[in-house]
Parts: structure tokens; sequence; C-alpha cells
């Protein structure tokens, strides 16, 4: 995979398990974020395939692609929430454009997807007057209203305070424990995403590593343990939170 | 030399690819316009912000530039003893040449750039692959309600600019020269013809509303999504887009000699 002339990874094969929390690690620049969205179809491989349960999404055009977006949701690292709705308008844009809902209902499902997410009161805010963190949860409150089969979340505990990473990983787990939702997670936050993953990919220089967080905690390869007490400080945060 | 040659064949390479781009967003935009769902709000809310919005800047721009027109053409008709054809060298100017072209530009600076501006931010803060992930198409949610609207204001707000600008010409040659009114009006009436001169006049304003509307929506759709990217899809539109408005305007006059 390579932007122009820039070689992001080579050679790249990864298996994220249906139902299970998979989380993605590496330096900044390892192309976690470019996975997400290989695999969202946004962006295109030079070569290879990336199956989306069992089905070449590399072949398909792009309406073709907006039938197997339906079962992705997407938690982006800015948000997207369109600027120009309110957080209220912007849960109920999925719902009002691919369902037969009625407005009373939608009106019901987003109110259940804000309680979710803590933020019951700010529905009639503008994106431009959350925090990060409320513009963080108001996105994962999207990308989940219309319960997606699998949930890619692009950095969703960067810039939180403790509480709402708290918040946001149980609310996440919750949907993978209930409802069977597959999720592949990308994040810095190397304490919260260990705790919460079944699987984890280690993107790395020369190649990757993956397997439990237990395996990879455990792992003799010294650039993994490095890696992975590279930050004492997210330590502390999560340790305090 | 030589390197001069590669850089000339590279601009020329990338100006057709540009081309090439630009006309598959056209048949992009095409396609989102024939293909449900018809997004017929959103349609009426660009109106507002392209059309109404320019209303005030069209208006008094036409008002000056009728203004002017009337005083050049009074102090140079009245040494030839024609000051009484004041009324038809105004309204043929301005139906002709000036209202539909400065409209264009005009349009382009205002909502061109803000439109390209917009979509730009759109891309650099993820919206529309925000959009794609939802399953909704940008072009048909963002560009082709934006690009449409484009179309259909450019001919009203020429229309609108061509009228203040004979209003100004009108107080200027008969309130302050002291023209006739009745041969200012007489004169306008007989010089212009409705199919060859204001419908001819509208239909270029209609063109320039299509390339205005297709250059704003691809430079901010194309842009990079970068605040950096953003500011130069929006000086790109407003350059290739005002270019391409007097460029289109000389071979329409040429071909339908109006």
């Amino acid at each position: 995979m390579a932007f122009g002339d820039r070689e992001v990874f080579r050679d790249l094969s990864c298996t994220f398990p249906r139902g299970k929390i998979s989380v993605i690690l590496g330096g900044s620049g390892s192309g976690k974020s470019t996975i997400l969205r290989l695999i969202g179809g946004l962006v295109q491989p030079q070569a290879g395939q990336i199956l989306v349960e069992g089905q070449d999404i590399t072949r398909l055009s792009e309406r073709r692609l907006y039938d197997v977006r339906r079962k992705i949701g997407m938690m982006f690292q800015g948000g997207a929430l369109l600027d120009s709705l309110t957080v209220f308008d912007n849960l109920a844009f999925p719902l009002r454009e691919h369902t037969s809902m009625s407005e009373p209902e939608i009106a019901e499902a987003v109110r259940a997807g804000l309680e979710a997410v803590g933020l019951a009161d700010a529905d009639a805010l503008l994106p431009g007057q959350l925090s990060g963190g409320m513009l963080k949860r108001a996105a994962l409150a999207r990308a989940i209203i219309r319960k997606p089969v699998i949930l890619l979340c692009d950095e969703p505990f960067s810039g939180l305070d403790p509480v709402s990473v708290k918040l946001i990983a149980a609310l996440l787990v919750r949907l993978n424990r209930r409802l069977g939702v597959t999720m592949l997670v990308v994040s810095h936050h190397i304490v919260t995403t260990m705790r919460m993953a079944d699987r984890v990919i280690l993107l790395l220089p020369h190649g990757k590593v993956e397997g439990s967080p237990a395996e990879l905690g455990q792992s003799p390869d010294e650039r993994v343990s490095e890696f992975l007490h590279e930050d004492p400080g997210e330590m502390l945060t999560a340790g305090a939170g | 030399m030589n390197r001069t040659i590669q850089d000339l064949g590279f601009l020329v390479l990338r100006f057709v690819a540009d081309l090439g781009r630009l006309g598959l967003f056209t048949l992009g935009v095409l396609r989102a316009l024939v293909t449900p769902p018809v997004r017929i709000r959103l349609f009426v809310d660009e109106l507002f912000k392209l059309g109404v919005l320019s209303l005030i800047i069209i208006g008094v721009s036409g008002l000056a530039v009728g203004m002017v027109l009337s005083l050049q053409g009074y102090n140079t008709l009245v040494r030839f003893g024609a000051e009484q054809s004041l009324g038809a060298v105004v309204g043929l100017a301005l139906i002709r040449e000036l209202g539909p072209v400065l409209t264009a530009l005009l349009a382009t600076g205002r909502a061109g750039s803000a439109t390209a501006a917009e979509i730009g931010t759109m891309v650099a803060t993820e919206q529309l692959d925000g959009l794609r992930m939802m399953s909704v198409d940008p072009m048909d949610l963002v560009v082709t309600p934006k690009a449409l609207a484009m179309v259909a204001v450019m001919p009203l707000l020429a229309a609108i600019f061509i009228c203040s600008g004979l209003f100004g010409g009108y107080l200027v040659g008969v309130k302050l020269m002291g023209v006739d009114g009745g041969a200012y009006m007489s004169s306008l009436e007989n010089a212009v013809d409705f199919r060859d001169d204001v419908a001819v006049s509208l239909l270029k304003a209609l063109v320039f509303g299509v390339l205005v509307g297709l250059i704003a929506t691809y430079r901010g759709f194309s842009s990079a999504p970068t605040s950096a990217g953003v500011s130069s899809a929006t000086t790109s539109t407003v350059v290739v887009a005002s270019v391409s408005i007097l460029i289109v305007d000389y071979f329409i006059t040429a071909l339908w000699g109006v």
C-alpha cells in the first residue's frame, strides 16, 4: 500500500476474527488508520485482496461498496460529524437516509444513542460547540446507531480525559459482548486497548506481530516489549482513571 | 531548452489529466442528477445561499456599472449629437456582454469560492469520508445540489444585474445628464431584440453557471485534506473559473454573434 511514492506497508496479511475486538497498535505513520480506511473501501490498495465477510471489496464499484458499508460503522479520529447539523441531526441522518423509521422512532433511537455515550443534553449543539471528548462520543454514537456488524474505531481515546476513556472503552466492550459486533480499534492508548482486546496486531517497521494481549505481553521480542512499555505516562493516566 | 520542453510537456499532461478528471466528475454529477433520491430541500437551501445571499452585491454592482456606462456613453455620444441613443448603448452593452460576464465573475468571487471552501473543508475534516461510510454518496448529497443551484441562479442573477444596470443608466442619463426619458426608453426598446439579445444573454449566463458550478465543486471535492488544500481550492476556483468565463464568452460571442 502506498500513497504516491511513499510506501506505507507491503505484504501485509491480517485476519480480524468475527465478533472479537482486534486492536491495531503501531508507531505514527505505520499505517494503522490506513488499514481501517482499506477495510472501509475509502482507499484502494495497489495489489492484494480485502475480504469483508468473504467478499473482496477491492473489486467492487463504488455503488456496490455502499451495500457493504451498510454493515460497517466507522468512528473517525476527528469525529467527521457534519458541521452544519446539530448532534441530534447527525445521529438521525443515517436513520433518515437508510431506514423507514418514523420521526418519533428516530428521535427515540437518537436519544437512546446519546444517553449511551453520556451526551443526552448535547442534542441541540452543533459539532463546533462540542469539546474534543464530546465530539468523539457523538461520533461513536453515530457510528453505532444503525447497529453495524463491524465497527471501525480510529483513535477512539485520543484527547479524552480518563473518565471519558473508561466510558468509551466500557461502551465498546459492552457492544462487543452483548451484540457480537466485530471491532477493529486503532489506538495509541496501550493500557486501555490491551485490557479490552481479544487480539492485538502490532505494526513494526519490519513486519507485524500478532497475538492475544497475554501472548504479546510475554513476547521475548524486544521490539514488542519496548513498544508496549514505551508510554509510562499513559499507564499512569490509565491507572489513575 | 530540453528542460523547458520537459516542463511544458509536464504542464500539458497535467492539464489533460485534470480535464479528464473534470470530465469524469461531470459525469458523476449528471448521474447523481438522474438517480434517486432527489434532494429538493438541499437544492432550495443552496439556491438561497448562492442566489439570495448574492442579491445585494449583484444589485449594487449592476447599478454602479449601469451608472458608469451611462456617464461614459453620454460623454461620447454627446460629441456626435447622438445622446438620444444612450438607452440603446447602455442596454446592449449590459444585456449582451457586461450583464452575464460580470455577474458570473461576481458570483465566482462570492459564491464559487465559498462553495469550494465549504466542500474543501468537508474533505479536510473527513466529513465526505464519513458520508461514504454511511453509504451516502457525497456527489449526490453535497456536490450536485450546489452545482445545480449555481446553474439555476446564474441567469436570474444576470437578469437582476441587467435590470439594476438599466435603472442606474436611466438615473444618470435622464435624471442627471438631462437625456429625454422617452428617447432613452424608446432607443432601448428599438435596439434590444428579445431572441437575439435577451435570450442569448441568459443562455450565456446559464453556460457560465455550469462552468462556475462544476469548477467550484470539482476544486473543493479534489482538494488536498489540509488547510492549505482548502486555500488552494478556493484560489484556483476563482482564477480558473474567471479565466474560463472570459474565454468561453469570446467563443459564444464569436459563434453566435452576440
